[in-house]
């Protein structure tokens, strides 16, 4: 379990991490969802100890990660980009971070056997592809067979069979009662391995959702404005369609109906609608819109939840 | 509910010691192939200047004569040094390491040991070596024994003096975290500032490593305007840890 609190942190004047907080629980794949730059390695890398944060903190488990006895056997890292002596072999590489942990040498040949490097692990490392490299570093998250683990972009130069792999991987992980916490900047790489959503932007927290009702705000989704809502949503729900509603009452997004449905639904009822748009949005496009405009969300983390007004049913 | 396949995080309260945080740093050291060639390069030159700068002359000192390649070795020596904690931040591993060993004294400290006990084997075993093959260069008349007062001193005194300007390049590269810089600065240190301080005479000049090494440790006859063997190791000393502590509070204080 990863529990943030406040956090801020600046490097010179420049503010990389804004007053962020945000949970991450055991048995489930969280998303960590930010355009490049806005903040998503800085958070991880304050997580890990890496960095010290201006205000705020963050706990693994409970704890500072300085205080965690043996950290890798707690909390298994992969930070982005290359993190090993290019000159050292990858079973030099993991055994090393095995060895100062205490870690059993023996979980060396299983996490390379894992991540499909047994064949190479004598090579120097200097002479792998971007691919093993991001293998490498996943065995390395995985050395101390740790409870909680932070990806920074796991999938980042992996090949289809590879971006397979690690979603299997992650999904396998976190129903083990695992906390997997993975970064992205695509929010493809998160939708059909995450369950829950924390999406970042400059630095601050956009939102912090379950994928389901993220993703009930992609294509097939209709929008929907009507004068008198609750029984629409009454009669949506009851033909098993899934409806998020904005808190102003009028605003209702609804996925599992075709505009045809709903305007049939509503002129049985009387129900005069205001609004019937059918929305061909991509979830890449909910994603951008959720973070194109995040300067202008530079109130407090809550306004953004309120600016959607967005509501499960 | 199920049992968790990893470990629960309170059944482990040991934390990384000492000794296993040595044993991770010394897997580091000895996979990687240049540093090997960097400890072949500085025995075979060191051995070698000193067979050559024996086999001229008379010397008045052939001890100090036949430890002439000290000056090169110093130089690998502590470029080793640099590169022990450099080679982290150019490589990223410095961040695979601090995420291990999150507490950084301990990981300053595993490195400068299993540094300085590489070194310390190295050093004492290619000084002896390029001490013998110097004397046997040597014609008979001037040759130094190891049973002559000073010399084996002089001998062991230079080995442990390699491994100590190793750990002062050490900390200069945790002070400057950058391979080019800490070599540069080293080399400025070891190399040229003796000569720059030419202009001042002996009694700057004997503070400079270069010079205490050549004309205070290795020397079995007392050199004047110089240090004695002793103190000169006390102030290379002291300059290791000046470099060293500094190092550690950059270390510490740094985001990695």
């Amino acid at each position: 379990m990863i529990h943030v609190t406040s956090l801020t942190k600046r490097y010179g004047s420049k503010v990389a991490v804004d007053n962020l907080s945000f949970d991450v629980h055991g048995g489930r794949v969280t998303g960590f969802l930010g355009p490049n730059g806005s903040g998503k390695s800085t958070t991880l890398r304050v997580i890990v100890g890496l960095d010290a944060p201006n205000v705020g903190r963050a706990l693994v488990n409970g704890r500072r990660y300085a205080d965690l006895a043996s950290p890798l056997r707690q909390i298994g890292v992969m930070l982005d980009g290359r993190a090993c002596h290019p000159g050292r072999s990858a079973r030099a590489h993991l055994g090393a971070l095995a060895r100062s942990n205490d870690i059993p040498t023996r979980r060396v040949d299983a996490v390379l056997e894992t991540v499909g490097l047994a064949d190479v692990a004598s090579r120097r490392v200097g002479t792998f592809s971007l691919g093993m490299s991001q293998r490498l570093g996943i065995a390395a998250a995985l050395i101390g067979d740790p409870g909680v683990l932070l990806l920074d972009e796991p999938i980042n130069g992996l090949d289809p069979e590879g971006i397979r792999w690690v979603r299997d991987l992650v999904r396998g992980l976190a129903s083990e009662g695992r906390c997997v916490l993975i970064s992205s900047h695509l929010i493809c790489d998160m939708a059909v391995s995450a369950d829950a959503l924390v999406v970042i932007g400059r630095g601050r927290l956009l939102a912090e959702m379950s994928m389901a009702t993220f993703i009930a705000l992609r294509p097939g989704t209709v929008r929907v404005r009507a004068s008198d809502p609750d029984p629409l949503v009454t009669a949506l729900e009851a033909i098993g369609a899934a409806v998020v509603r904005g808190e102003d009452g009028g605003l209702l997004m609804v996925s599992g109906a075709t505009a045809g449905t709903i305007a049939e639904l509503a002129t049985a009822k009387c129900i005069s609608l205001h609004e019937l748009t059918p929305q061909t949005a991509s979830l890449e496009d909910v994603f951008m819109e959720l973070t194109r405009d995040s300067v202008d969300y530079r109130g407090t983390p809550q306004q953004v939840a309120d600016s959607s007004n967005l509501r499960s049913c | 509910m199920t049992t968790p396949a990893f470990m629960p995080a309170s059944t482990l309260a040991r934390s990384s010691g000492l000794r296993s945080v040595m044993a991770s740093e010394w897997i580091k050291l000895a996979s990687v192939r240049s540093y090997r060639w960097t400890l072949a390069t500085f025995a075979l030159f060191t051995v070698t200047l000193g067979v050559v700068a024996s086999s001229t002359g008379a010397p008045l000192d052939p001890t100090n004569q036949s430890l002439a390649g000290l000056a090169f070795g110093e130089l690998a020596m502590g470029i080793l040094g640099v590169l022990t904690i450099t080679s982290e931040y150019s490589s990223g591993s410095i961040r695979s390491t601090l995420v291990a060993v999150p507490h950084r004294p301990l990981v300053l400290a595993a490195k400068a040991l299993v540094y300085v006990t590489m070194a310390i084997v190295v050093s004492e075993t290619v000084t002896f070596v390029t001490f013998l093959a110097g004397q046997a260069a040597m014609d008979n008349a001037h040759r130094a024994t190891l049973a002559q007062p000073g010399v084996a001193s002089a001998v062991i005194l230079s080995g442990l003096f390699l491994p100590l300007i190793g750990l002062f390049g050490l900390g200069l590269g945790a002070i400057v975290r950058n391979t080019a810089a800490g070599i540069g600065i080293f080399v400025a240190l070891v190399l040229v500032l003796p000569v720059a301080l030419t202009p001042f005479g002996d009694s700057v000049g004997r503070f400079a490593p270069e010079l205490i090494l050549k004309s205070s440790v290795a020397a079995v006859v007392p050199q004047t305007g110089f240090l004695s063997p002793w103190a000169g190791f006390g102030v290379m000393t002291l300059y290791a840890t000046l470099t060293l502590v500094t190092g550690l509070a950059v270390l510490v204080h740094h985001d990695a």
